[in-house]
């Protein structure tokens, strides 16, 4: 049977017996060990549960906030792309980080990796990022203010002359619309734009995240040149030139392989 | 004496192999090559001893332009090459040898002082006696120990007072004495006036014996400095810092322990102990790539003493079939010799014997070998020939194999050595999908920035002991080069 079949047994099982082993799940599902395990990953990272030495306990807390926020709001949910560079952006972030999360879909999956991280300090604009983390306990996020656009679910700044906020953070994530090798990054809304140019001059490093389908593709705004990148997080759609690019001018080149 | 490389290029297919490349080695000076596994330094000394041509550029003698070159002409000159391939006649004596070709050399290379048989008879058995070697003048060669031929490569070498000498990684399998006379003798042709160039990937190696240094990077040389014997650490220092690449790093948080390595000592090995757990990656360096001091004697049983334990329980692995069993899964370096089927195609290549008992609908073996293909970026066909294919690519086949082998524990055995950058990358990227998964990974590698740049855990090895364990649970980088010159 399918990952998505298995998963919907193992929460069947852990809902009615709050508790299971990895040997006896192995068994019931008819499958290896370790793919039970990384069901089990998977379903701690969507918070349902807690993995513990052999096996695995429901996290309540989460069960029955689960149950209410259904009843309540459709949850946004992210594209397959954007969460595979999600967790693969997500993986970069240590305990007790402090980051920032801009408007894009990514952004959301990574925060919603974020559940297994603690005492993480996330300065977002993206609403939905606010939104993903709320179940959150163990990390804080902070929205920095302007108005907020209820259409593209951001707070914009740049058209208020508020200022941005004198934060620093140690790793910025930003996503953008075009990758090319004479003509840079580039963004296609303004307001993007103008976040970038403000948070890499607080950010120590920044994590740029492009998709496959972004490379050779020009924007409307320059926002940075191509080199002094120090992270890039794509998947498979990137161009083999880019990629030793990339790797030749000290970047380090994260790529999602579905295996 | 001065021997010059200038804008020097060469491709094999559409790689690169060295571009631009400009280099110039002086008489009385030892000049020291280093660069990683396959960057070019082999392809570059082969081009200027003649062996091999290059497809453009000037090589230079003493600023006259050599507008034909080949090995003849190169030892016309005074050009020869060394490396680890012995080339001794192994039924025939050490004197034979030594003797050999000297004869229909002599008359084209105008020697500085006359040579005759019974001089060289001399010089060798007082060499033999100055060095201490285990050899006598009538010994057969192939009863030698490797070390042994080594050295007398070097002899013979030597004997033809060269003008340029081209040693290429004579410095893998040989024994410590062996290879302290190496560099007496190499010391002794630089002080003659020859002009040295010496290649090896073992840092530590060139920085002994060299006067100045050279790194062969991205096919061209990155930069050259004087050797400052002074200061080793500002040496490593600045060689580390010049490789800009980064190996991408993540964290993924360590689970249950798969692996442990218990006292395990042998007769190359003293008292090895590590485990791996599950997300995590430990790199090991200063293992050998096989023979007693590998990763492979300590997974398979070849030890006097110690024990190893998966998920906490005494196993014996004697066999790649008990390693399978145990969820563990191997990959050496040698890749064409002990893994390919060479004259059969991609897919037989990639999917293991137990798929294709399995699954012995042809239609559906190609649909996973594309799958897989697909998956891990190899830009080839399921029905191309693998000897066609590249080097590269044939290593992700073989990560692919292993993968569908569904095993817990990977062990990679120099997985990047001579393959292309993209393909490196790539490998490097796949190896933390294996991690992200939940699976252990050993990386062993003689490339310190790839075990500095992907490792949580790293051992170095010297000697048969572990000097230095280490962790590096973040993403940025820890200086690697420095620690283990301490440990020296």
């Amino acid at each position: 049977m399918f990952q998505i079949e298995r998963l919907q047994l193992i929460k069947q099982v852990l809902r009615e017996q709050k508790s299971a082993d990895v040997i006896g799940l192995s068994s019931y599902l008819k499958v290896s060990e370790v793919t039970v395990r990384r069901d089990l990953e998977k379903l701690e990272a969507e918070g349902f549960l807690k993995r513990t030495y052999g096996g695995a306990v429901l996290n309540e807390t989460e069960v029955s906030a689960e149950k209410e926020h259904r009843s309540t709001e459709e949850r946004y949910s992210v594209s397959e792309k954007s969460r595979e560079l999600g967790e693969v952006g997500a993986e970069l972030i240590e305990n007790h980080d402090v980051v920032f999360l801009d408007s894009s879909e990514c952004s959301i999956a990574v925060a919603e990796c974020l559940r297994i991280k603690t005492g993480v300090v996330v300065f977002t604009n993206n609403l939905r990022v606010a939104e993903a983390m709320e179940q959150d306990q163990d990390n804080m996020v902070i929205l920095i203010g302007g108005r907020v656009s209820h259409r593209k679910k951001v707070v914009v700044s740049s058209s208020f002359n508020i200022p941005f906020p004198d934060i620093r953070v140690n790793k910025a994530f930003l996503s953008v619309q075009g990758v090319d090798l004479s003509y840079g990054l580039t963004v296609n809304d303004k307001e993007d734009a103008f976040v970038y140019q403000e948070i890499v001059k607080r950010a120590k490093s920044k994590v740029i995240i492009m998709e496959g389908t972004v490379f050779d593709k020009i924007g409307l705004i320059k926002v940075d040149e191509i080199t002094n990148l120090d992270y890039v997080v794509t998947n498979g759609g990137i161009l083999t030139q880019y990629k030793k690019f990339f790797y030749k001018n000290g970047v380090q080149l994260h790529q999602k392989f579905s295996l | 004496m001065e021997f010059r490389i200038s804008a020097v290029n060469k491709q094999y297919g559409d790689h690169g192999i060295l571009e631009n490349v400009n280099l110039t080695i002086f008489g009385g000076e030892i000049h020291g090559i280093v660069g990683y596994n396959g960057a070019g330094k082999s392809t570059m000394a082969k081009i200027m001893a003649g062996m091999i041509q290059k497809d453009s550029g000037k090589l230079l003698i003493d600023q006259v332009e050599m507008k034909e070159w080949d090995v003849h002409r190169a030892m016309r000159r005074g050009v020869f090459y060394v490396d680890s391939r012995t080339t001794l006649l192994p039924k025939l004596s050490v004197r034979e040898n030594m003797l050999y070709g000297l004869n229909s050399v002599s008359h084209i290379w105008p020697f500085g002082i006359m040579r005759n048989r019974k001089w060289m008879e001399r010089e060798l058995d007082a060499s033999i006696r100055r060095f201490g070697l285990e050899c006598r003048p009538e010994s057969s060669v192939g009863e030698l120990s490797n070390s042994v031929r080594e050295v007398l490569e070097l002899l013979r070498a030597k004997m033809f007072h060269p003008r340029v000498l081209l040693i290429d990684e004579l410095d893998s399998n040989v024994n410590h004495r062996c290879q302290e006379i190496i560099w007496q003798l190499v010391r002794e042709m630089r002080d003659d006036g020859t002009a040295i160039m010496y290649i090896s990937h073992q840092v530590n190696q060139v920085l002994e014996v060299s006067d100045r240094i050279s790194v062969l990077m991205d096919a061209h040389i990155v930069e050259t400095i004087r050797n400052d014997r002074e200061h080793p650490e500002s040496m490593f220092d600045m060689m580390f810092r010049m490789v800009k690449e980064r190996p991408p790093k993540t964290i993924v948080a360590p689970q249950a322990k798969l692996i442990e390595f218990s006292h395990i000592s042998n007769s190359r090995l003293k008292d090895f102990s590590m485990y791996v757990r599950e997300g995590e990656i430990a790199g090991v360096m200063g293992l050998e790539k096989e023979g007693m001091a590998s990763i492979e004697s300590i997974l398979f049983h070849q030890y006097h003493k110690g024990k190893v334990y998966y998920r906490e329980s005494e196993v014996k692995i004697e066999t790649p079939k008990d390693a399978v069993d145990s969820g563990i899964v191997f990959l050496n370096a040698n890749v064409m010799e002990d893994y390919l089927f060479s004259g059969r195609t991609v897919m037989e290549n990639m999917l293991p014997y137990m798929l294709r008992v399995k699954c012995r609908d042809l239609q559906k073996q190609r649909e996973i070998c594309q799958v897989y293909l697909d998956k891990l970026s190899i830009d080839v066909a399921p029905e191309d020939i693998i000897d066609h294919v590249s080097s590269g690519y044939q290593k992700k086949i073989l990560i692919a194999r292993n993968i569908l082998a569904e095993g817990e524990l990977y062990i990679f055995n120099n997985p990047t050595d001579n393959i292309d950058v993209v393909s490196k990358i790539d490998i490097y990227n796949i190896i933390n999908e294996l991690k992200r998964r939940g699976n252990g990974i050993i990386l062993v590698s003689d490339d310190y920035h790839e075990i500095a740049g992907i490792s949580d855990v790293i051992i170095v090895v010297k000697g048969g002991e572990i000097v230095r364990k280490y962790y590096n649970f973040s993403t940025d980088e820890k200086i690697m080069f420095s620690e283990e010159q301490k440990n020296a």
